[in-house]
């Protein structure tokens, strides 16, 4: 404990005091200095600590015995309990970071170890099971792709990786000099220079089918932005859509730069379009419940669901079809 | 000061845990050293501390009646349940490994180490790389929430401008929201909901408030189309040979058939039909329904809107 760190609640100093007690009783006589790493405290606190709880129950009445047995044997300490030998309850808040944390990334350890174990104690312990009542999923689609990605992030080792493009339906293989990793919207970026763009890219790490890590170390660029997924979107093309109060959803779940409310509870908003398919797809199922206020030049000059439309109505062997 | 405190939480704790038959607070003072004298001052500092307690385990100190005591009193215990977890037994590599986690993945507006240092892992490590660490959202519906799965308490909410009362049955993060599955008593079936949707607060029930249930609907996050009411209707869609292997991504579960081309024809179990047109038009003119009819021409009717839409510069 540095002198800046914040004052230390009573509660907290408890919690500290009981978990102390109860290691030191699991173990046969560890070093106070050990128990003090462990902590992360120095020993003197620990020592304080140690005096606190074996006076607990020392000034009731006599028919109830001192809980907490203390005894010091060189630069080892005892520590024998007849309560508080178990761990305290958790709250809900605390129960469920720790099974939130534990249950995402158990996944990534490829299911295996002592993270799985451990969760599997403590679930147990709460009476819940994981996966089945409680499941987190942090949008890694392969485990084993993601800790690839990761280790080159973590070591700065260039990687091979295979891309899939959804909306083009292509499959590239790329050299990436990786710089981040990090999560947006649920899904998960890997971010860096991409040899054969010769350029910045990010690509959603759930669409890489196959990473491979080099030898080959790189660089990092020193002064990196924060990393966003609408970055490489800077120079996409824009779409300006009025939508109906039931297309509301578009602006949650698609990157949106600009609202505006309009009469009726209809609003305006500037999309990002990645493809021109993307924008077919979305126009198509908005249907009557979008209307194009502008279209950037690049994506095209009609309007793209209408077009997407007449397709379909051809494939479906309609005699109304338009355009 | 506050090492007095901390003696006395500590003895409060223990005489509350000790004693068989619930005990009054004037008990509670002769058998805790350092309350004051002064009953008034001890009635602050008293409901001071089973408050702390409280937030330490979770739930409240609350008074019960003391058997046997006439005119009928209140007094005051914990059973050895309300303090104390059921021994998960972790090894210390466990404990580490939980530690490490709960530094890495942590939830918005929560502090992870109370948990830790409960279970004994000491001081939580720096995250690992940091290249992992992330932050879930998290507020009071999702926590009670959790609370209520685990416990079985039922729950009660506004969403979508109706009062639920549920039992609560499985909480799910993925693409980066909660969703809640749970059997809606009102409705008498399994319903999903988005907890960013709640309106207002969660309120929750006592422990064990309905039996164990398995929950049996499909998630609708994995196959919307399946997501409604009554017996679903099989939709069969072909789908081009491009975008076969998307198909099978997006609906593992679904009967297949293969075609020599490479096509396919999956059949969709589907009572929610707009969901299953939303589905089918993302494949854009490279799949087809093919039956039945009325799913045919729902589909058409949705594609012949788009053609009919206001076009280019229209205002509302």
């Amino acid at each position: 404990m540095n002198a800046a760190a914040p004052r230390e609640t009573a509660v907290a100093r408890m919690q500290r005091v009981l978990a102390e007690v109860l290691w030191i009783a699991e173990r046969d006589g560890p070093l106070l200095a050990d128990a003090a790493a462990h902590f992360g405290v120095s020993e003197e606190a620990v020592s304080r600590d140690l005096d606190m709880a074996s006076m607990i129950g020392a000034d009731g009445d006599d028919y109830f015995d001192m809980p907490v047995e203390m005894w010091v044997e060189g630069d080892r300490v005892h520590v024998h309990l007849l309560a508080f030998d178990r761990p305290l309850r958790l709250t809900p808040p605390e129960a469920l970071s720790l099974v939130v944390a534990g249950s995402a990334l158990t996944g990534m350890e490829g299911g295996s170890g002592a993270l799985t174990d451990a969760l599997g104690k403590v679930a147990s312990a709460l009476g819940i099971e994981v996966g089945e009542q409680v499941d987190v999923d942090l949008g890694v689609a392969d485990t084993e792709v993601f800790a690839t990605v990761q280790a080159a992030v973590d070591q700065h080792r260039a990687l091979s990786i295979a891309h899939l493009n959804v909306e083009h339906d292509t499959r590239t293989e790329r050299v990436v000099e990786p710089w981040a990793l990090f999560r947006e919207r649920g899904d998960w970026y890997l971010w860096g220079h991409c040899r054969r763009a010769g350029a910045e890219r990010q690509f959603r790490v759930d669409r890489i089918v196959a990473a491979v890590l080099a030898d080959e170390v790189v660089t990092v660029p020193p002064d990196l932005g924060s990393p966003t997924a609408l970055r490489t979107d800077r120079d996409a093309p824009r779409m300006v859509l009025d939508l109906a109060p039931e297309a509301r959803w578009v602006v949650e779940s698609y990157p949106v730069e600009d609202v505006e409310a309009g009469s009726d509870g209809w609003v305006r908003v500037t999309l990002v379009v990645v493809t021109r398919p993307w924008a077919e797809r979305l126009l198509l199922r908005l249907g009557s419940a979008a209307r194009i206020v502008h279209l950037d030049p690049a994506i095209g000059v009609d309007d793209p669901g209408a077009a997407a439309a007449g397709r379909l109505l051809a494939r479906y062997g309609c005699e109304d079809r338009q355009h | 000061m506050a090492s007095d405190k901390v003696t006395r939480l500590l003895a409060l704790l223990q005489v509350l845990l000790d004693t068989g038959t619930p005990l009054t607070a004037r008990e509670i003072r002769t058998r805790v050293s350092g309350y004051s004298e002064d009953l008034e001052a001890f009635r602050r500092t008293f409901e001071r501390d089973k408050a702390d307690l409280g937030e330490m385990l979770g739930h409240p100190v609350r008074p019960e009646p003391i058997p046997g005591t006439d005119p009928p009193m209140d007094g005051y215990r914990l059973r050895p349940d309300d303090a104390y977890l059921a021994d998960p037994g972790l090894t210390s590599e466990e404990r580490r490994a939980l530690a490490v986690a709960a530094s890495a993945v942590r939830l918005a507006g929560i502090d992870p180490s109370g948990g830790v240092t409960k279970l004994g892992a000491g001081a939580t490590p720096a995250a690992t790389g940091g290249s992992t660490s992330t932050e879930l959202p998290a507020d009071e519906a999702v926590v009670a929430l959790f609370q209520a799965v685990a416990e079985r308490r039922s729950a009660e909410f506004d969403y979508r401008g109706e009062a639920r009362t549920v039992h609560p049955l499985r909480l799910r993060f993925t693409k980066g929201r909660w969703y809640l599955t749970a059997w809606d008593t009102a409705r008498e079936g399994e319903r999903q909901f988005r907890l960013d949707r709640v309106d207002g607060d969660v309120t929750t029930g006592e422990p064990a408030g309905f039996a164990p249930r398995v929950v049996t609907s499909v998630d609708a996050l994995d196959e919307p189309w399946a997501m409604g009411e009554g017996e679903p209707v099989p939709v069969r869609v072909h789908v081009d040979p491009a975008r076969a292997d998307a198909a099978r991504r997006a609906a593992p579960r679904a009967p297949v058939e293969e075609g020599a081309d490479g096509s396919l024809v999956v059949t969709l179990a589907t009572r929610n039909v707009d969901a299953l047109i939303s589905f089918v038009l993302g494949f854009l003119d490279e799949a087809e329904v093919l039956s039945p009819p009325e799913v045919r021409d729902a589909l058409l009717a949705r594609v012949r809107e788009r053609v009919s839409a206001a076009p280019s510069g229209a205002r509302p």
